[in-house]
């Protein structure tokens, strides 16, 4: 992972000073967008000034040690984390969240038995119930953030990723890496494993419950989402060029 | 090098993070500037950003009501058809003696929609009025409304998986009601709220207008 992914405040540059040297887009590697599309006045800066995305305010990057966390001198948001996690890494987690991802949605996250009858119930078949029953809203909705969103994540990190790591540029790279900043609000795996949990106290009063492997899977998805949401994806932008 | 003169800006776009440098000249004339590297929309603030957060905000509030009044679910045994609420299913909870989830889904179903709307108005209603007043404690703030928001979804994801699983016909089942509709809205609104609020505009001085 290229040091320059990682940043720290070293003075507090305030904004809107025009001072910083001008560089052309060519300059980070030609996958810019033509000068048509933008007006003159738009130019990229060196990648070692960091606008806080909270405030604005401007500082300098510099390496960060695996475990130190850059906050902004101004409003203490979050401006980058050192992480320990190398391309490998995180290839190898993503691809275990792949695993754990189909195993959730493939088995079942709880198992009821009322008298001889045993039902099993995966997340897509209760999605789909949920639609039958009158609801498709609030199916589709529970369907986008807890299946697709973090499905189209987990995909989309892969294909970026993996040519990444045999220094290749996957095609539309800025597009994938732009829904990817889209969707990660929408993805809400962790939520899911704690509603698992509930829903299996709250059907206590109408049949036996136990649960089932799906429910395990959520739990360990939310971990490993988690620990993909903190290695962060800004820094692919430094890996590919 | 460019040829224009006057001063210019430093904008981080939000989505890859490179920083750009813009004539603020470039910033007043209509026109949509991209990030040179990510083709993501650069502004130095979230466009409307005020109406917009106040337009969810107003809307989620609507939702409130009938997402709490009525019923979420309601489910069928042999004998009977009761339905059930959101505080109602909170009761059953702590009845059935789960302290610990009733809690988690109280704070998940009520404390967190109501402390997002509340936090969201006072951020937004404080800008053009109290603008120098505590800044660092309600970027804090804004921060944490937007990593606690999802967790609302709670109740929504408890029916869907309910419905699916209590499913034998006429002995038992469980089934979606319009207040679950009216929930779900409140969490995707209040969502949409905190993004459409532009935690720059805390930092804004009086004299810049927004």
């Amino acid at each position: 992972m290229a040091a320059a992914a990682n940043a720290r405040l070293t003075g507090a540059l305030r904004s809107r000073s025009g001072a910083a040297e001008r560089l052309s887009y060519s300059a980070f590697g030609g996958t810019f967008l033509s000068s048509s599309e933008n007006p003159p006045e738009v130019t990229a800066l060196p990648q070692d000034l960091v606008v806080c995305e909270h405030c604005d305010a401007v500082h300098r990057w510099r390496a960060l040690a695996s475990d130190e966390v850059a906050r902004c001198s101004r409003c203490a948001a979050v401006l980058g984390r050192g992480h320990a996690l190398s391309a490998q890494s995180t290839i190898a987690l993503t691809l275990a969240a792949l695993f754990v991802f189909l195993i959730a949605l493939l088995t079942r996250v709880v198992t009821i038995r009322l008298g001889s009858t045993e039902t099993a119930t995966t997340l897509p078949d209760a999605v789909v119930a949920t639609w039958q029953m009158g609801a498709p809203i609030v199916a589709t909705v529970a369907a986008l953030t807890a299946i697709v969103a973090p499905g189209v994540l987990i995909v989309l990190r892969l294909y970026l990723l993996l040519p990444l790591a045999t220094g290749h540029v996957p095609r539309h790279f800025g597009t994938g890496m732009r829904v990817l900043h889209e969707i990660s609000r929408w993805s809400m795996v962790e939520v899911m494993m704690v509603a698992a949990m509930v829903s299996i106290v709250r059907m206590a009063a109408l049949a036996d419950a136990a649960p089932g492997v799906g429910m395990f899977a959520f739990g360990a998805l939310a971990l490993l989402m988690a620990a993909l949401e903190t290695a962060g994806v800004r820094h692919y932008w430094v890996d590919r060029s | 090098m460019t040829a224009h003169t006057g001063p210019n800006a430093l904008l981080g776009c939000e989505c890859c993070g490179v920083v750009t440098s813009v004539a603020e000249a470039a910033l007043e004339r209509p026109v949509r500037l991209r990030c040179p590297r990510c083709g993501h929309p650069v502004h130095p603030r979230r466009p409307m950003s005020l109406q917009r957060t106040w337009a969810y905000l107003v809307a989620s509030t609507l939702l409130y009501v009938p997402a709490n009044a009525l019923p979420i679910m309601s489910t069928v045994n042999l004998f009977e058809r009761s339905s059930h609420t959101i505080i109602g299913g909170i009761a059953e909870l702590w009845t059935d003696g789960a302290y610990g989830l009733a809690v988690i889904v109280f704070v998940a179903s009520i404390v967190v929609p109501l402390l997002k709307i509340a936090a969201l108005a006072l951020l937004a209603w404080t800008v053009p009025r109290a603008p120098a007043w505590r800044r660092r404690e309600r970027a804090r703030l804004y921060r944490v409304v937007e990593t606690v928001g999802h967790w609302s979804m709670l109740d929504v994801y408890v029916v869907v998986l309910l419905a699916g699983m209590v499913n034998f016909g006429r002995i038992a089942s469980a089934e979606p009601e319009p207040g679950l509709l009216a929930f779900a809205g409140v969490v995707v609104l209040t969502v949409l709220a905190a993004r459409s609020f532009d935690p720059r505009l805390i930092w804004q001085e009086p004299k810049h207008d927004g």
